[in-house]
């Protein structure tokens, strides 16, 4: 089928197939709590098209503010239709004083602010984008008559959303998505799997991260295949539930950080089990974070008695800044392994470990999809590298963005970058890796300071800002923060950060790490699992004043920083 | 269970989820100062929940915020569903 844009599959799927139902929302407990055919998904996305029209010229761009639910994906059908770029967004908590909402704001200038009947009765939500002078729309299903409306038709080069998963709070950058984009990495999906109409999807990521809004709502409307979706929340507390999903829904596929892997493991109860068959289950895309070998393993004993097949986990590679999915496992082939000696990957060489070596376990992530290159470039000279040689990751083909929002510094050097001697536009990807000799991709770490937890990208900046903010005694510009892989291969957080010489000797450390913690679990969601106060002036940093977050680690590592107080070392 | 059996088991649990020693589990702190993220609440609500056969809100924590306070209020509960099925 060749497409002009989302919005012509989306008439497509109301025209040939009307009928059958798109998606399905489900209560935390598993039960349904309301569903859309793909008629009446068309209907609704038009009713708020219709709302947009009259008050919006197309390329206006308007914040979509929606708790798990089917009124986002209307919301986000109508924007696609009106050519309103949609940008979603998390719902901000109650609790967080700062996140990420005022500097996209500030990015992306929107001018409308779309969300859900529940959401616009929570006072503090309007308060806090009060200073953005925006329409606000309430989107409501239950109002949508029936038809579509005349609109001109986006063009394949038109930009469908923005995506801000990269970028610090500060510093936020909003991927460009055109519908060319999301449309070519559909269909490089589509022949990589071997997806059709028949692959449901069973969904619990939240629809503003990449994984659940593209694979899971635009893969199934592309395929003309049925989207069940989950609240993350419910997901979280009710791992099961998840799965119980795919066996009532005969789910084909579903993405999935590591974390939640590790999640359904820990909170498996037999009973809760009974009568759970996930022999449907055929591709599980496991992806958004590093991906451990123990984790996929376990989960596949652990599952395997209620059908789930050891060929269906597939480890893949995807980010935003290539639509998503970058490369993957092909279908029916597991998860491939890689021993290896980490010394040897310490001067970043591959070599295959010796019989009782230091040896690191790597999960391959699959091969490039089709119509896409990989490459892997030394970062400095940026040549090409060899397969078995560790460096940066570079990325090639239809569906890599061509610009973040506002931003044509940050867009030239990521996303407009040249190989040494080659004429081709790549997208430098930060992250650092291999492939081997038969073409399949390894990662095996990052060049960026970023930290991974459970899926979520945080910068070290912001949550240095955060710790430095919390009291009076703690050093501006004086921390560090960092992760560390602990010894069950998780990433954990480390901060370092100096207490001011006036406040030292009133200082106690228990109070001022309770602060810190309660600051960082508060502000980031992430557990300070270790805390080092130092003395003033001891913080590594450049001649220019600069952090040296890599040279801290290691100090902290060898237990070698200026610890203010005994207990505080390592 | 006693207060005293859900407040050791609070303990052993956040012993666990923080990765530090019993004795360090302080049980006058507030979750928030020891810097529990939703995640791991989620976690000491679900095995609560488990060993004690309750349904427990992620509100009841904010509610009752250290584990003293938390022990005591499901301690209250767990009777009063005792006098409930009695009285059945």
């Amino acid at each position: 089928m060749d497409f002009a844009s989302l919005v012509d599959v989306l008439e497509h799927r109301a025209a040939t197939q009307g009928d059958e139902r798109a998606l399905v929302f489900l209560t935390d407990r598993g039960a349904e709590d309301s569903s859309l055919t793909f008629r009446q998904l068309s209907d609704a996305a038009n009713a708020v098209a219709k709302r947009l029209a009259a008050i919006a010229k197309p390329g206006e761009r308007a914040l979509l503010v929606f708790p798990p639910g089917l009124e986002f994906v209307a919301a986000f059908y109508g924007c696609l239709i009106a050519r309103v770029i949609a940008v979603p967004m998390m719902v901000p908590r109650r609790q967080s004083a700062r996140d990420a909402s005022a500097a996209i704001m500030g990015n992306c200038k929107p001018t409308l602010a779309l969300t859900s009947p529940a959401l616009a009765a929570r006072d503090d939500l309007i308060a806090r984008f009060a200073e953005q002078p925006m329409q606000w729309l309430t989107v409501d299903l239950a109002l949508a008559p029936p038809g579509a409306i005349q609109l001109p038709r986006p063009q394949q080069d038109d930009i469908a959303f923005l995506q801000y998963t990269s970028g610090s709070t500060s510093d936020p950058k909003g991927v460009v998505v055109t519908h060319a984009m999301l449309l070519a990495n559909m269909r490089m999906a589509q022949a990589y799997l071997g997806t059709g109409k028949q692959s449901t999807c069973v969904n619990w990521v939240p629809h503003y991260h990449d994984m659940g809004l593209i694979l899971a709502i635009i893969g199934s409307t592309y395929l003309g295949a049925l989207c069940v979706l989950l609240s993350p929340s419910g997901f979280m507390q009710r791992p099961l539930t998840w799965l119980r999903a795919m066996s009532d829904y005969r789910g084909e596929i579903s993405a999935s950080p590591n974390f939640s892997f590790d999640l359904c493991i820990a909170r498996l109860r037999a009973e809760q089990m009974e009568g759970v068959d996930l022999s449907s289950w055929k591709i599980t895309l496991s992806g958004a974070e590093p991906i451990r070998a123990s984790t996929i393993e376990k989960f596949i004993e652990t599952f395997a008695p209620y059908g789930f097949r050891p060929t269906s986990m597939n480890p893949g590679f995807g980010m935003a800044e290539a639509t998503l999915i970058v490369s993957m496992s092909p279908v029916g082939a597991g998860h491939e392994k890689r021993t290896v000696s980490k010394a040897a990957l310490a001067q970043h060489i591959v070599r295959d470990a010796t019989e009782g070596e230091d040896a690191a376990e790597l999960v391959g992530c699959g091969y490039a999809m089709p119509e896409s290159r990989l490459a892997i470039v030394d970062p400095g000279t940026l040549k090409r590298l060899p397969p078995d040689t560790v460096g940066e990751l570079w990325i090639a083909g239809p569906h890599v963005a061509q610009a973040y929002w506002e931003n044509p510094e940050a867009s030239a050097a990521s996303l407009h970058a040249h190989i040494a001697g080659e004429a081709d536009d790549w997208l430098r990807t930060g992250d650092l890796g291999f492939l081997d000799a038969k073409g399949q991709l390894f990662v095996t770490g990052r060049i960026k300071d970023m930290i991974i937890i459970r899926g979520m990208n945080h910068y070290p900046q912001d949550i240095e800002l955060t710790v430095q903010n919390a009291h009076p005694a703690l050093r501006q510009n004086g921390g560090a923060v960092f992760s560390v892989v602990d010894e069950r291969g998780e990433e954990q957080l480390v901060v370092v950060q100096e207490v001011e010489r006036t406040a030292r000797n009133r200082i106690d450390a228990d109070e001022m790490t309770g602060v810190i913690r309660e600051a960082v679990a508060e502000q980031h969601e992430v557990f300070a699992r270790h805390i080092a106060l130092i003395r003033p002036n001891t913080l590594p940093k450049t001649t220019s004043g600069k952090v040296q977050r890599a040279l801290t680690r290691k100090l902290w590592q060898e237990g070698r920083l200026d610890y203010l107080t005994a207990e505080t070392a390592a | 269970m006693t207060k005293q059996e859900i407040s050791d088991f609070c303990v052993n649990q956040l012993a666990e989820i923080l990765r530090i020693p019993k004795q360090q589990v302080d049980v006058k702190a507030k979750f928030a100062r020891v810097g529990l993220d939703s995640a791991m609440t989620v976690y000491l609500l679900m095995e609560l929940e488990d060993r004690l056969n309750l349904e427990l809100s992620p509100e009841t924590f904010y509610d009752h915020p250290t584990v003293d306070d938390l022990s005591a209020h499901l301690a209250e509960k767990v009777t009063a569903r005792g006098q409930t099925a009695a009285v059945r």
